[in-house]
């Protein structure tokens, strides 16, 4: 059996064991789940993540990300440095919006001069960065 | 409260490296805010009932509650450094500013920081392990067990098997037995004990056995965790049938690696480079912890998990880079280089061989960096 | 139980029991594999530190079970006596002057990996006398008989405990004091205390 085929009976048999087994606990994803969608073709962790909402819970994919990329890493063939990882956009935690809201009304009454952005003007190290010390 | 706070320097985490590197930027005279989302500073320290490794800089053979005392105090009392405790960093902005959540007295409030220099050592999350049943009650992460018996005086459960032969796995195995907990097994998927010998032979001679090239098939439980059974794996970590062996169990406890919180980074642009040696995705930093965007540092496990005396001196290092990029270090050359060589020191031996190949990868990464 | 004049067969009787399996020949400083693979040091990690015959009859003698380079000293620091010699590097293998050292445990209660002992055969003409660190609650009492465990854990005995050195800090390790049959000194590692976490 060539490893492509391989791959593809793992999808195939995804079964009962593997619905018992939980990837993404916020949202109550499974691995059975998963490589399914994998044997469909779906392959990228962003596809997984709008078509099951794994990563998108809680803990905001902390857990599950590792578990997700090993997968997809293993049943295409592609190593995992070369998957392309969801883009990590704030907030890391889910944030109630009235408290942002009640910051944002005190906000407008003291809108006054910022300091600059942390890019501009910088420094550079005493050190040279190029060489190791 | 809506005042943008504009410390010179921000420490994400007030865990080793965290404190460390408020400490030694507070120390050149530069301002410092550090936040953190627990309730008391320490980080991984405040739940570590053992002694520590390392030589006297690193407080070795101090217990590592002890060191989260000691290095508490010393932030507490420093006139340049202010804390935030309770206060969870949600995100990093375009514009260098970071916005935090701080509870209060049962409520939140929003809160906003535009630092000049960022230091980041946010930690590690734990890494889960997939099998059927890994959703049971008693299946729990190898830190939440730490924190339930070392933080909150609660006994996870009457017996355990640990995964994981790593130092966290050894040491809270230990600790369970220590709180009363009997531990059916330590199982280990690698055919050789990731952590150190003397933990090992601490917990065998307490009669725990550690079963090597094993690992969970499947945790079995109607409402909660009953029982574990583990079978012998090959050299491609496939389980081999026939070799099953099941142990009666109420925890289950998955010690299998950590991996870098680098949230923030991720948003602030910073280069990430895969490099599994250091627990996965990690920024690419220098020999100052500056990660690919100036102003920006990491240290502790956020920059590549590694021991925690290890953490201290990186964060100091980070810190003191930060505060020599605001001109406030005129000595940054010397004290950098005294940290520099103990960090060295503490990746020498045996156990650092596998942090020393993941920095190697990293460099690879930097050199493609510099080149691009 | 062992040729007592012959510190690898004192070895031997020490590890050669239950899973361990023979070990490969380490390099020097490196744990022999059979230590990587089950926690249990072999016959040739032991015959490194385990002291001369004339000096393990001399009187209390620190054994080092620590077999592997990691980067930790506190037990150079907490001798007083100089009698583990300096570390070049920290990753060093700890070496004890046998000469220097009066088996005074200092070292027992520094050290993070528990793994000092120390050990006078022939404490009396039919025991051995063992001072090992124990971290579990509740101590013994002197005089109190315990269980004498070896390094697997497996009850081999009964030890009288002889005395129980408190920690003068919350970070140091108590010291136990083990009185045990005369040929049990390498062998014991560990102890029951009935009442305790460690119930057989
Ligand atoms: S037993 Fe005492 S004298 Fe001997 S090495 Fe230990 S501390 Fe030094
Ligand atoms: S203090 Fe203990 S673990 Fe550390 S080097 Fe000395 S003997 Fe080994």
């Amino acid at each position: 059996m060539s490893e492509a085929q391989e791959r593809e009976k793992i999808c195939q048999q995804a079964g009962a064991d593997q619905d018992r087994t939980v990837i993404c606990r916020c949202e109550d994803v499974t691995l059975g789940e998963i490589r399914r969608l994998i044997g469909e073709g779906v392959h990228t962790l962003d596809e997984i993540k709008r078509l099951t909402r794994a990563g998108m819970g809680l803990c905001q994919g902390r857990t599950c990300r590792h578990l997700i990329l090993q997968e997809v890493s293993r049943l295409t063939g592609v190593p995992v440095e070369e998957l392309t990882l969801p883009t990590f956009r704030p907030p890391t935690r889910p944030v109630k919006l009235g408290v942002i809201a009640r910051a944002a009304a005190g906000a407008r009454q003291d809108a006054g001069a910022g300091v600059p952005h942390p890019a501009a003007g910088r420094e550079a190290l005493p050190v040279g960065g190029e060489s190791r010390g | 409260m809506a005042a943008v706070l504009n410390p010179q320097v921000m420490v994400v985490g007030a865990g080793p490296a965290g404190m460390s590197a408020a400490l030694a930027a507070a120390d050149c005279g530069v301002k410092v805010l550090l936040v953190d989302f627990f309730s008391q500073p320490g980080g991984q320290l405040v739940k570590q009932t053992h002694k520590f490794f390392g030589s006297r800089g690193q407080y070795a053979g101090v217990r590592g509650i002890e060191i989260a005392r000691i290095l508490g105090e010393k932030v507490r009392s420093h006139p340049h450094i202010e804390m935030l405790l309770d206060t969870q960093v949600l995100g990093y902005y375009p514009d260098g500013v970071l916005t935090m959540e701080r509870s209060v007295d049962g409520d939140s409030e929003y809160l906003k920081a535009r630092p000049r220099r960022l230091v980041v050592c946010a930690g590690a999350s734990e890494k889960p392990l997939a099998f059927p049943g890994n959703d049971l009650p008693g299946v729990y992460g190898a830190g939440a067990v730490q924190t339930l018996m070392n933080v909150h005086g609660v006994m996870p459960g009457r017996r355990a098997v640990m995964v994981g032969a790593g130092n966290i796995g050894l040491i809270i195995s230990y600790q369970l037995r220590q709180a009363g907990v009997e531990v059916a097994a330590v199982v280990e998927a690698a055919p050789v004990i990731g952590g150190y010998a003397v933990h090992a032979s601490k917990i065998r001679r307490l009669g725990i056995p550690i079963l090597t090239s094993h690992s969970v098939k499947e945790a079995h439980g109607e409402r909660e965790l009953e029982a574990v059974t583990v079978w012998r794996v090959d050299e491609r970590w496939q389980g081999i049938p026939g070799t099953e062996r099941r142990f009666e169990a109420d925890v289950l406890c998955l010690a299998v690696g950590l991996s870098p919180l680098a949230e923030l980074l991720w948003q602030a642009g910073c280069r990430m480079a895969y490099v599994p040696e250091l627990g996965g995705h990690v920024p690419w930093h220098d020999e100052h912890q500056q990660t690919s965007v100036p102003g920006i540092f990491v240290a502790g496990d956020a920059a590549g998990v590694e021991e925690a005396s290890s953490a201290m001196v990186a964060g100091r290092i980070a810190g003191l880079a930060a505060a020599a990029s605001l001109g406030a270090c005129p000595r940054y050359r010397e004290l950098a280089g005294e940290a520099r060589a103990q960090l060295e020191a503490l990746r020498a031996g045996p156990p650092g061989e596998k942090i020393r190949r993941g920095l190697t990868r990293l460099e690879e990464v930097g050199r493609r960096v510099r080149a691009g | 139980m062992f040729g007592p004049d012959d510190a690898s067969a004192a070895g031997v009787a020490a590890a050669g029991r239950g899973d361990t399996v023979a070990g490969t020949v380490a390099p020097a400083g490196a744990a022999s594999g059979q230590l990587r693979r089950t926690g249990l040091p072999a016959v040739e990690d032991l015959a490194r530190v385990i002291p001369p015959q004339e000096v393990r009859r001399r009187g209390p003698v620190a054994v080092f079970e620590c077999f592997e380079r990691i980067p930790c000293d506190p037990c150079y620091w907490s001798c007083k006596r100089g009698a583990v010699k300096p570390f070049g590097d920290i990753n060093d293998l700890p070496e004890v002057d046998w000469e220097r050292c009066n088996g005074c445990g200092l070292c027992v209660a520094a050290c993070p990996g528990l793994a000092i002992f120390v050990v006078h055969e022939g404490y009396t003409d039919t025991t051995s006398l063992i001072k090992l660190p124990y971290e579990f609650l509740p101590l013994p009492e002197v005089g109190q008989v315990v269980g004498a465990l070896d390094r697997e854990g497996t009850r081999v005995g009964e030890a009288r405990v002889v005395r129980v050195q408190k920690p003068r800090e919350k970070v140091g390790t108590p010291v136990v004091w083990i009185e045990v049959e005369r040929d049990l000194a390498h062998v014991v590692r560990n102890i029951a205390v009935a009442g305790g976490e460690r119930g057989e």
